[in-house]
């Protein structure tokens, strides 16, 4: 039996009529189109689909649609708007080359955003434990895990 | 006036990638991400069998459901493809051979419909035998998976054993290999197998087909080679290629080889044809892509090496045996290139190399970073240092000794090397790891070395398009897997031509208008298609100077570009190119630059000695917990001869990620099978890939040895990256502990014991 | 693995409505925590529930609190909430620890302490802790409630004590006493993502030198997460030192019954737990010299 949902994403409020048998991630991607939010498992292993519920970073593969019913979600769009200025971790995966296929980014972008707003100066261990449920197999993490430190380091800057 | 134009080269510059931007804000658009008018959604259903025949299939009810609007089974899309030998049925004919073949499929107006459906669908099978080990394959009474093996055509350099289970054998012999041995001081030998493993690209298969009023195929699809599968699906199809588009979606999420040949393709294509026009797409979910798409062979390799006793290797016999699966796919060539790397990068007089490919009921097994290296190379590396270590040598000394340099004569194929980085390779990954240095107990190093062949002949296209506005295009069937190949491109072509990187822009593959390319694998496209891209570039600059020529009064050859703009050599006013075009072409034109790369070795796909080689030699530092058997690495160094860096951190991110999937490789991912050929970790929670907490500290190291006919020198890097990971690691375990083990992968467990086992325990 | 199985998603508010419901529906309902293991089954087929219990809109299901010498935890709470409550930290080390080694980040955003245990995974990272802790869990259902040591709680994979119609409400565990000190060790092949090869949590209590009381837990190793008696019986009285840790952690592999399967082999596993116990047990006795010192 379809139901109606009422979410907040990005900024905007949507209504969403939809089956319950379908998770955050199919309704983002199939009825809101914000296709950023990438599937890689639909198992919460691969970290692909990482969005911020109630600003938390969370697996929109395993979140049933209706659980989401009055709650806000932050994907990759709501990040950055063209035109406007990147958030310094996109900034920082750009110049220091954290960037390969580009199919893990924007999970990796939110985890690293996610990290950074609750410790704004974490250690490398840090980063990599908040990072290790974001698979990446192309850049082997190096250049990522630097564009997390740069990107500390960017809003320590914007901060002072 | 005398203008002053900077003109520092953009070259071995580390520009920031051009694709970048649309990746980190989640607006590049992947195959998943394409939705179009009138999609239907289809289902593959797969066999649970290993090996049976099919005596029925009744897809009656399936038919029935509301919103099915297509079912198709073998008999409906009665080809077969491959590139290298034409085995594979579109979905299975008569009999299945793996499980997770496709036997039926479903199109319908929504995924789970298709799902539904694929239920109804009833399939009555009888067993076969199954063989699924390489040895038990080769014996004389192994169950035959390919009855018709002597009617499939193929390749000229591939030749099958008709009665067999040996999809292709290869030899190459050189010198005089009896002497050889009896010549030399210490003669060992040893078995070696490597477990099979899967690519792990983050973003699964899918496709979308369509087939218009005319008959006319699309496919939209993230494949690393368009120009091959539209030959590909015409060869099999036996229809034209003009019959025939394939379009690359504008990204694609990794691929590491995977993502080619025919996976999903084919399967949609039967769909579409049964779908009165309407486009049809199949995503693949993730159990799936590791059940049925495609993965690194598995291997027996044994190795024979002979040497004098100060080190100098004199002959080496290989005999290696790949488990290619259930269906040839890319397993023959990926067996030739194993066998080129069959004896190592060493100047070795007396050699015999032996490649089997083989049969098995296995998933099909196919191209994964490295073609067949990582299964040789982890046989040869090995032994060298048991060479060394029987003769007293260090194990880095014996690979000095004997590596390769310019001139050598390369063991395999006969042909005089150049542009040949290896020691250099060597020297600087051991000196990053203090290679001398006295350590700790349970401490180790270990070192590795390898080069690696390109497919050849093969050929490269392309244009440079100078808009009326002054932009540039670059058309070219290059596929932007992730490696960064836009960015290289755009880089050459702006060096070339004089225009800034940020007028320039690349296409995405379109068969119907971006010319043939033999594919983007084999690490070959910066050398190819960074030769075509460089000669169309020459090519639009001389038609750009024609103009601003007749412009300025002066010759072209008194002209020059730099920055998008021409410029007279001797001083004075500079023009835009938009400036020079629409000057001379009111009414507007583009210029257009053509460039073509095929190089001038002569023989059929694949039988021709390569056309550059790239050398790597990786150095590693581990530490062992004898307790749990669990190695750490400390330092990982890795250093790649790539001709010359055209953008030194892409060159760092392959062979940093390429590190990573091989220490993935060596230390825990292997794929699991029960005694019915049904793989046990089809997913990423058992199928072990490594974590950002399992990366260790990494030190690429870029050697340049220029290749006269690469672009700007360049060779290529992506492959070989990971090849010599796992002898590296393994000679680092016996150097810390004594422990030698020859079957991968590196697991803490097998470790442990056998770190038991030589204590004397158990 | 497929789409998710069609169902009927109900949302209670209170604990006595979703009692009623899972009564009624009974094996045909499933409750719905964190989703993180019941969305993966349900694409695996392996859970088909005609009807969905999201629990999580029960307000007192959920949070960490002090109460009889004890800290309670709703069942709801999620997991990196554990992590991060200074609380736990403190007086509950190795849940602390092993809050922290869980899945993903991700994942511990939205996996509750109930769900973990429910599941009843023999490595449910969780479980060693608990048992150390001697937590006990409040189970309700519509008779009422009753209280179950975590030590009967599991009986078999995915099997506990609690039936049909009952919801796991929360779990209260008594603060240790004075000069206890605890730890949990996570063995996998990778250091995050795992499910353990084998888990490990040990505490010991310190008076007057001697080890007063000590408890053993061990994941991985069994049907069900376990304490392991005779290494605790080796330990309880003596002054500890290198040879009582080894004997407590001989005693721990025989009291392991693990079996064979894709992650490690049961014989590896056995002599895992003797590393494992060994060092949990050797960091302890450095941490309370250091204690008492």
């Amino acid at each position: 039996m379809k139901q109606r949902i009422k979410l907040f994403v990005n900024g905007e409020a949507y209504e969403v009529y939809t089956e319950p048998n379908r998770t955050l991630l199919d309704v983002l991607r199939e009825d809101l189109e914000l296709t950023g939010t990438k599937r890689g498992c639909d198992s919460g292993e691969c970290g692909a689909c990482t969005v911020l519920l109630n600003g938390k970073p969370v697996n929109s593969c395993l979140i049933l649609a209706p659980e989401v019913d009055g709650q806000s979600v932050v994907t990759i769009e709501g990040i950055s708007k063209p035109n406007l200025p990147l958030h310094p971790v996109q900034e920082a995966f750009i110049e220091k080359w954290a960037i390969q296929c580009g199919f893990c980014t924007p999970g990796m972008v939110i985890s690293a955003k996610a990290l950074l707003d609750r410790n704004p100066e974490p250690s490398e261990e840090e980063i990599k434990l908040a990072l290790a449920g974001n698979l990446c197999r192309c850049t082997g993490y190096v250049k990522i895990v630097e564009a997390v430190k740069a990107a500390a380091e960017k809003m320590k800057e914007g901060r002072s | 006036m005398t203008v002053q134009i900077s003109r520092e080269s953009l070259i071995g510059k580390s520009l920031t990638r051009v694709d970048a931007l649309e990746k980190v804000t989640g607006r590049a658009v992947y195959g998943d991400d394409i939705k179009m008018t009138g999609l239907l959604y289809g289902k593959i259903l797969r066999s649970p069998k290993a090996h049976a025949k099919i005596k029925r299939i009744d897809v009656s009810k399936a038919l029935a459901l509301e919103g099915v609007k297509a079912v198709v089974t073998g008999k409906d899309a009665p080809f077969r493809g491959g590139e290298a030998l034409r085995d594979q049925p579109f979905l299975a004919i008569d009999k299945v051979r793996f499980v997770g073949e496709p036997v039926a499929a479903v199109a319908a107006v929504d995924e789970r419909i298709a799902e539904e459906a694929i239920k109804l669908i009833e399939v009555e099978y009888e067993d076969l035998p199954a063989v699924f080990d390489v040895m038990d394959a080769l014996k004389p009474d192994a169950p035959i998976i390919h009855e018709e093996l002597h009617t499939y055509e193929h390749i000229p350099i591939v030749q099958p054993v008709p009665g067999t289970n040996i999809c292709a054998k290869f030899e190459f012999e050189r010198g005089d290999l009896e002497k050889g041995f009896a010549e030399a001081d210490v003669v060992i030998e040893d078995t070696f197998t490597f477990a099979p493993s899967h690519h792990g690209q983050i973003e699964p298969f899918m496709a979308i087909a369509q087939v218009d009023y005319n008959g006319r195929i699309t496919v939209w699809v993230p494949n690393d080679a368009p120009s091959r599968l539209r030959k590909d699906l015409s060869d099999a199809m036996k229809i034209p290629q003009d019959r025939i588009r394939v379009i690359s979606p504008p990204y694609m999420g990794g691929g590491f080889g995977g993502k080619g040949g025919l996976k999903v393709e084919m399967v949609c294509i039967a769909l579409a044809m049964k779908t009165e026009c309407r486009p049809v797409k199949i995503r693949l979910t993730r159990e799936e892509t590791f059940e049925a798409t495609l993965t690194r062979h598995g291997a027996v390799c044994w190795v024979k090496m002979g040497a004098k006793k100060d080190g100098r290797i004199v002959a080496c016999h290989s005999k290696l045996y790949y488990n290619t699966g259930a269906y040839a796919e890319k397993g023959p060539t990926v067996t030739l290139h194993g066998c080129e790397s069959g004896v190592g990068p060493y100047d070795i007089p007396n050699i015999k190399v032996e490649g089997y490919c083989v049969y098995t009921n296995r998933p099909v097994a196919g191209a994964l970073r490295g073609y067949g290296l990582p299964q040789s190379s982890w046989a040869h590396e090995s032994l060298v240092d048991m060479l060394a270590h029987k003769l007293g040598l260090d194990p880095l000394e014996i690979r000095l000794k004997n590596a390769l340099v310019e001139g050598s004569i390369n063991p395999i194929r006969g042909d005089e090397l150049f542009s040949v980085g290896l020691k250099e390779c060597l020297e600087k990954a051991a000196k990053a790891i203090d290679w001398y240095k006295k350590r700790p107990p349970n401490r180790g190093v270990g070192i590795a070395c390898e080069y690696k062949a390109t497919k050849t002949p093969s050929g490269s296209t392309a244009f440079v398009r100078i808009e009326q506005d002054g932009s540039v295009e670059v058309v070219t069937s290059s596929v932007e897997i992730g490696q960064g190949v836009r960015t290289i491109l755009t880089q050459i072509v702006a060096e070339e031509l004089g225009a800034s990187p940020n007028m320039i822009k690349v296409t995405v593959p379109d068969t119907d208008y971006t010319p043939f390319d033999a594919s983007t694998t084999a690490s070959r496209t910066t050398f190819h298609m960074g030769n075509a891209v460089r000669e169309a570039a020459r090519d639009a600059k001389k038609q750009l100077l024609e103009l601003a020529s007749k412009l300025y009064g002066i010759s072209p050859e008194r002209l020059d570009t730099w920055d998008g703009k021409v410029f007279p050599k001797e001083g004075g006013k500079e023009m835009s190119f938009r400036e020079v075009i629409t000057s001379h072409y009111r009414a507007g034109l583009s210029i257009l630059g053509r460039g073509s790369y095929y190089p001038n070795i002569p023989g059929t796909l694949f039988s021709a000695h390569s056309v550059f080689y790239m050398y790597a030699a990786h150095a590693v530092e581990i530490e062992v917990d004898p307790e749990t058997g669990v190695i750490t690495i400390l330092k990982y160094a890795a250093a790649h001869d790539v001709g010359r860096a055209i953008n030194p951190k892409a060159c760092e991110g392959q062979i940093e990620g390429g590190v990573l999937q091989g220490i993935g490789s060596t230390l825990y991912e292997e794929i699991l099978f029960d005694d019915k050929g049904v793989m046990l970790n089809p997913n990423f929670r058992d199928y072990k890939m490594p974590t950002s907490m399992d990366m260790p500290k990494v030190i690429p190291i870029i050697v340049e040895a220029p290749h006269k006919e690469g672009p700007f020198g360049a060779k290529g890097i992506g492959e070989i990256t990971l090849v010599p990971v796992s002898p590296a690691i393994a000679n680092a375990l016996f150097n810390a502990i004594g422990v030698r083990i020859k079957d991968l992968p590196l697991t803490a467990e097998k470790v442990y014991f056998a770190i038991k086992k030589q204590k004397g325990g158990n | 693995m497929g789409s998710l199985p069609p169902f009927e998603y109900l949302e209670p508010s209170t604990l006595q409505y979703a009692l009623y419901i899972l009564n009624r529906y009974g094996e045909s309902a499933s409750i719905l925590a964190g989703g993180t293991d019941l969305l993966v089954q349900m694409r695996d087929g392996k859970k088909t529930p005609k009807y969905v219990v999201n629990i999580k809109k029960i307000p007192q299901l959920e949070g960490i609190r002090l109460e009889n010498e004890g800290v309670v935890i709703g069942a709801l709470t999620t997991v990196n909430k554990i992590h991060e409550s200074n609380l736990i930290k403190e007086k509950f080390p190795a849940l602390h620890q092993a809050a922290g080694v869980l899945a993903s980040y991700q994942v511990r955003n939205r996996a509750t302490i109930g769900g973990n245990l429910c599941n009843a995974s023999p490595a449910a990272d969780l479980a060693p802790p608990l048992l150390i802790y001697e937590a006990k869990l409040k189970i309700a259902g519509l008779k009422g409630e009753d209280e179950v040591p975590i030590k009967r709680f599991f009986l078999g994979p995915g099997k506990t004590v609690i039936e049909q119609g009952m919801i796991l409400k929360e779990i209260y565990i008594p603060t240790p006493k004075e000069h206890t000190y605890s730890i949990h060790l996570k063995f996998g092949e990778r250091r995050a993502m795992e499910c353990a090869i084998i888990n490990v949590a040990a505490s010991i209590s310190i008076g007057d030198s001697i080890c007063e009381d000590a408890k053993i837990a061990l994941g991985s190793v069994a049907p069900t997460p376990i304490r392991s008696e005779n290494a605790e019986a080796e330990l309880r009285g003596k002054k500890l030192d290198e040879e009582v840790i080894k004997r407590a952690a001989e005693a721990a592999a025989k009291d392991s019954k693990p079996i064979s399967d894709i992650r490690a082999s049961a014989e590896y596993r056995r002599e895992m737990v003797k590393v494992f116990v060994r060092r949990a047990l050797h960091s302890l006795m450095i941490e309370s010299n250091m204690g008492n010192r």
